[in-house]
């Protein structure tokens, strides 16, 4: 007998937990948290990552009731997921907590060695250095939290369009024009401080 | 400010990417998950129970294919019967302009 049959299903499980059985949540949650924490993780300040990632699970469990099936539970939870780190940045862009500073030399002097020497080798170096971060932090600090939320999922997850419409509950014109102006303001504030 | 060459785009987006998402490596404390259930637990049972909000906007979009048939079918009543309001009004001024007034329509 194969061992994944004995296992509940998420509706198995999604209909327990709507009938009272609030401990039948925590499988859920076992079986989508590494999920969860990696869409959170790549889009929220590492501080803030527990409690991002814990008001997440919190926004599907209320919102359980309202999951009709359409799409399968993992869609439904990763929308929710990226929503919550939308909210995140809306709330941060209100209270003024997005730094404005200007970018440093180092992270400048990374920018130029990342396009100067395009080699894998070169490339994993890179990756690990913490200006290669700072970098795009800000970047990303300089950006609306939608355009932040648009550039993220198409220009460096590589989603399509229609993809990152129906994560946002957006419209798919709306992520188009989105993608295509922040692309360019994210490719004029980096060109603008490549050295000539 | 110079212009950005599309080999040079390529490789921007390509480190940024990798940067992007080396940000997945980090890891969240030991208890993190026990206290999440913690807070459920905290939430309760969900509650099911529809406000008479909901129920109205439920029924409201149920009720209105149901409501546009009715006036669809009012309209053919009334087209059908000759009633154009502005000639039935017009014909009882015209019959006692004195007694006329427009609450004795309803009247």
């Amino acid at each position: 007998m194969h061992y994944d049959s004995l296992k509940p299903s998420d509706a198995e499980i999604i209909a327990q937990v709507i009938e009272g059985n609030i401990n039948a949540f925590e499988t859920l949650m076992n079986r989508y948290r590494d999920m969860v924490l990696k869409i959170v993780k790549k889009r929220v300040p590492f501080s803030n990552l527990e409690e991002t990632a814990q008001d997440v699970f919190i926004r599907a469990y209320q919102s359980l009731p309202t999951f009709k099936g359409k799409s399968n539970f993992s869609q439904w939870v990763s929308s929710i997921a990226v929503k919550t780190c939308y909210d995140y940045w809306r709330k941060a862009y209100r209270s003024q907590e997005v730094s404005m500073s200007s970018l440093s030399e180092q992270r400048q002097n990374w920018l130029e060695e990342a396009v100067s020497d395009p080699s894998e080798s070169s490339l994993d170096e890179k990756v690990v250095q913490k200006e290669g971060l700072e970098l795009l932090d800000w970047a990303l600090g300089q950006m609306s939290p939608e355009d932040r939320m648009v550039l993220e999922l198409v220009y460096l997850e590589g989603l399509s369009g229609k993809e990152a419409a129906n994560i946002l509950g957006w419209s798919l014109a709306n992520v188009k024009i989105r993608s295509f102006r922040s692309r360019r303001k994210l490719e004029k504030l980096l060109s603008g401080f490549m050295k000539k | 400010m110079k212009a950005v060459k599309k080999k040079d785009r390529d490789r921007i987006r390509k480190a940024l990417t990798a940067v992007y998402y080396e940000k997945e490596k980090g890891e969240v404390g030991e208890h993190w998950p026990s206290r999440v259930m913690g807070q459920i637990e905290a939430l309760g049972p969900l509650n099911l129970t529809e406000t008479y909000f909901e129920l109205f906007e439920r029924l409201l979009w149920r009720l209105a294919p149901a409501a546009c048939v009715l006036v669809f079918l009012l309209s053919i009543a009334l087209f059908s019967m000759d009633f154009v309001p502005g000639y039935e009004i017009a014909g009882w001024l015209t019959e006692d302009p004195a007694e006329f007034s427009l609450l004795g329509l309803f009247s």
